[in-house]
């Protein structure tokens, strides 16, 4: 199984002509509301989405708030629940049918961890010249 | 509306910054507000790094699932370290933004990367030296010499 992460332009260096992520990228949301989990990272769930007859490469233009300046990278749930000590919920909400939160902490090191696991499904489509 | 500021300690910038409260709520001052650097001694890399935390700043999503604006004393960190380590010649860092409001601080050369974190609100601040694949990493705050056995090598 796989998760996709959507990962914006501000969150990679432009190196030779193209978008390279950097660990920031992996980084967990910071909770907007008392009570939210504070080690939380929003995916899209691979198996859901294909439910939804739905592919990864069209996510950035089917998420309300993403657009051109995002991409999709993918991480491997195997990767994530053995080696890196994460949990994978079904968080779905209004937007993202498919939504997941990858959950448990990441710090410094784990993001490198991530970051360096990670893949390109696409690349975000502005350009960074 | 701007205010300088005035760090009175050893680890001070040896050149003043005003308007830098503006990064943690760029919306409170209106897009007009704007970061100025002064002093006979601004080092050649402080203005497109103030730039680019200025970009940052701006950012109206930072990552999905959430985020909190900018931590001032996250920047002085940063920038206190790079007016420790930084020499005319080395390579701007490229900077982003953690989802907590801290900062990170990225320069590769080669096989060489250099990732420094300021993160207070998650008791994170560390540098990380990779060479190839083997990494040393110590606190920013005592981590002048783990970047120096680098430096040489991040020269533009």
């Amino acid at each position: 199984m796989l998760v996709y992460r959507l990962i914006p332009v501000w969150s990679c260096k432009a190196v030779d002509g193209r978008w390279e992520f950097q660990s920031n990228a992996f980084d967990n949301a910071s909770p907007q509301q008392e009570g939210e989990p504070a080690d939380d990272m929003s995916v899209v769930l691979d198996d859901t989405l294909a439910a939804l007859q739905r592919v990864p490469g069209k996510l950035p233009e089917e998420t309300s708030w993403a657009g051109d300046e995002w991409g999709v990278a993918v991480l491997h749930v195997r990767f994530l629940r053995h080696e890196e000590e994460q949990e994978i919920l079904r968080t779905p909400n209004e937007g993202e049918p498919a939504h997941g939160d990858v959950r448990g902490k990441k710090g410094q090191k784990r993001r490198r961890r991530l970051k360096a696991h990670a893949d390109w499904v696409i690349h975000p489509a502005a350009s960074p010249s | 509306m701007n205010a300088g500021i005035v760090v009175n300690d050893s680890s001070s910038l040896r050149w003043d910054v005003a308007g830098l409260d503006y990064l943690a709520r760029p919306e409170a001052e209106g897009p007009r507000s704007s970061i100025s650097l002064r002093g006979e001694k601004v080092p050649p890399w402080a203005v497109p790094v103030i730039s680019r935390m200025e970009e940052l700043a701006a950012l109206p999503v930072v990552a999905p699932g959430g985020s909190s604006p900018m931590v001032l004393e996250d920047v002085m960190d940063a920038l206190r370290f790079l007016t420790r380590v930084m020499q005319d010649d080395t390579v701007i860092p490229w900077i982003g933004r953690l989802s907590s409001g801290g900062l990170q601080l990225t320069w590769q050369c080669g096989d060489v990367e250099v990732e420094a974190v300021f993160d207070r609100t998650r008791h994170e601040r560390d540098v990380i030296v990779a060479v190839g694949g083997t990494e040393w990493e110590a606190p920013a705050d005592q981590a002048d010499s783990l970047f120096a056995t680098v430096a040489d090598r991040l020269h533009r």
